[in-house]
């Protein structure tokens, strides 16, 4: 722990102090419906954020870790300026739609403020820990924010399933964070060590490290490959050597590199690989086939994101696990593209939902009507 | 002599299953809760279990910080049944159904 650190973890911090600032402000203001005040504030503080986190990828050439359980790198200031730029475009254009729901904008700003912070140390995390508390502070405020149209039902009843669902997704992601600590007994994203015989050869052991590297492949493309200096552990004493009783101590090695090491069956790595082509294949034609009949926006933007993130992500353990690394930016380069593309869609959709356009008959000659639009949707792919 | 390892992820596996079980099969929002409660428990088991076996007290620290926020999560959630509650009158999962469609 060194200054250095309390220095690169600052642009972190921004977010959060602007939420505190929000709910002084709200508190000591007399106005309650000072929207344009605490808007301010709150588009001020992302901004600086972004602003800071773009001055850092300038200024930091290699990736730095920021005490032990973040590491800033070119993902976290990627996310780091994305997020802060929509949240300040947030806060920029919500605040005549806070005035007419009657929302109270103190609340409405700082939980918005609190979610980006979550999110921006999110990208950053190299801990479970870190991860699993991350994900939570971005996922409570998002709940909140759900359920904010305190005179709608159905903002209450969104907040309610959107609750449930993000429940139950944080259990199933804490279950693999336990079988991935298990296996590689330590919370660190990156653990090194020699390989265990044991986590080796038992595959039903190794899967949910498996699925835990391939999640952490589709998050974070832009670190694999690089080792982080404070994790690096001197070389332990071989598995073998020790007491049977003590083998657990000893399955500190990782079991992501247990399914990855040149000493893996190749039997075993075959089958893997031609289950996780098949996976994709089936999940990419299902997701396709069911979004190609529905005739609504809101249905056919369901099937299609989660066929694609789990095709993306079995391609790119497939990838790995075929020892091609030259295809391995591959899957990375399709995850930028298709959340650009997500990106610059929903303009689009927004603008013509003003219109009143709801099923996708109405969107037939689109290019014609309005050639501006479904060019802008494309418009990330060039690059 | 405590319970071993495979012993307790026996029982963790069971507890999640449960768990997702309550979560797809009940209606009541409550009774969902709930499951989601034993399904993080679950997880925490397992978590415990591992860190024993390791040896470490990063396990140990996992697990106290799941269930702070998991008390949080759950105080969120409330306060949202009730809010829903208010209105509904009813915490029913069949009856919430104004965005089905």
């Amino acid at each position: 722990m060194s200054a250095r650190d309390f220095i690169y973890l600052c642009p972190f911090l921004v977010p959060l102090a602007g939420a505190l600032a929000v709910l002084m402000l709200d508190g000591v203001n007399r106005k309650k419906d000072d929207y344009w005040s605490l808007g301010v504030i709150a588009f001020v503080m992302s901004l600086g954020t972004g602003a800071w986190f773009l001055s850092y990828g300038w200024a930091v050439g290699s990736p730095v870790q920021v005490f032990s359980a973040l590491r800033l790198d070119g993902l976290a200031v990627f996310a780091g300026v994305m997020v802060s730029f929509c949240t300040a475009v947030v806060a920029l254009l919500c605040h005549e739609y806070l005035r007419r729901e009657n929302i109270p904008p103190g609340a409405f700003y700082s939980l918005l403020l609190i979610a980006a912070h979550g999110l921006i140390l999110l990208a950053a995390c190299t801990d479970w820990i870190a991860f699993f508390v991350c994900l939570e502070i971005a996922s409570v405020p998002l709940y909140i924010l759900s359920g904010v149209e305190k005179r709608h039902h159905a903002s209450r009843e969104a907040a309610l399933k959107f609750f449930l669902l993000g429940a139950v997704a944080g259990a199933l992601v804490l279950y693999g964070i336990a079988f991935i600590f298990g296996a590689t007994g330590t919370t660190a994203m990156r653990p090194d060590g020699p390989l265990s015989p044991q986590w080796a050869l038992s595959p039903h052991r190794r899967a949910p490290a498996l699925a835990g590297l391939c999640f952490r492949w589709a998050w974070r493309p832009c670190t694999s490959g690089r080792p982080i200096p404070s994790r690096v552990r001197p070389p332990r004493s071989s598995p073998s050597s020790l007491p049977p009783a003590r083998w657990a101590s000893s399955s500190r090695s990782c079991a992501c590199s247990a399914a990855f090491c040149p000493a893996a069956a190749p039997v075993r790595r075959f089958f893997l690989v031609t289950l996780l082509y098949w996976i994709a294949l089936i999940s990419m034609i299902f997701g396709n086939v069911m979004a190609v009949v529905q005739t609504q926006i809101k249905r056919i933007s369901s099937p299609t994101p989660a066929a694609s993130r789990t095709a993306v992500t079995c391609v790119a353990a497939t990838v790995v696990l075929a020892g091609r690394a030259a295809t391995a930016p591959a899957p990375p380069s399709y995850i930028a593209a298709y959340c650009m593309m997500t990106l610059a869609a929903f303009p689009v959709l927004v603008a013509l939902g003003r219109q009143g356009d709801r099923d996708m008959a109405q969107y037939t000659g689109l290019f014609e009507r309005q050639p501006g639009l479904p060019s802008f949707t494309c418009s990330p792919c060039f690059p | 002599m405590g319970p071993t390892l495979d012993q307790m992820l026996v029982l963790s596996a069971a507890l999640f299953g449960i768990g997702m079980i309550g979560t797809i099969v009940r209606r009541s929002t409550i009774a969902v809760f709930m499951s989601i409660e034993l399904m993080l428990n679950a997880a925490n088991l397992a978590i415990l279990a591992f860190g024993r076996a390791h040896g470490v007290m990063e396990g140990g620290i996992l697990v106290f910080v799941v269930m702070t926020v998991a008390a949080v999560e759950v105080g969120v959630g409330l306060a949202i049944l009730v809010a829903l509650f208010y209105f509904r009158d009813s915490t029913n999962l069949d009856e919430i159904d104004q965005l089905k469609g």
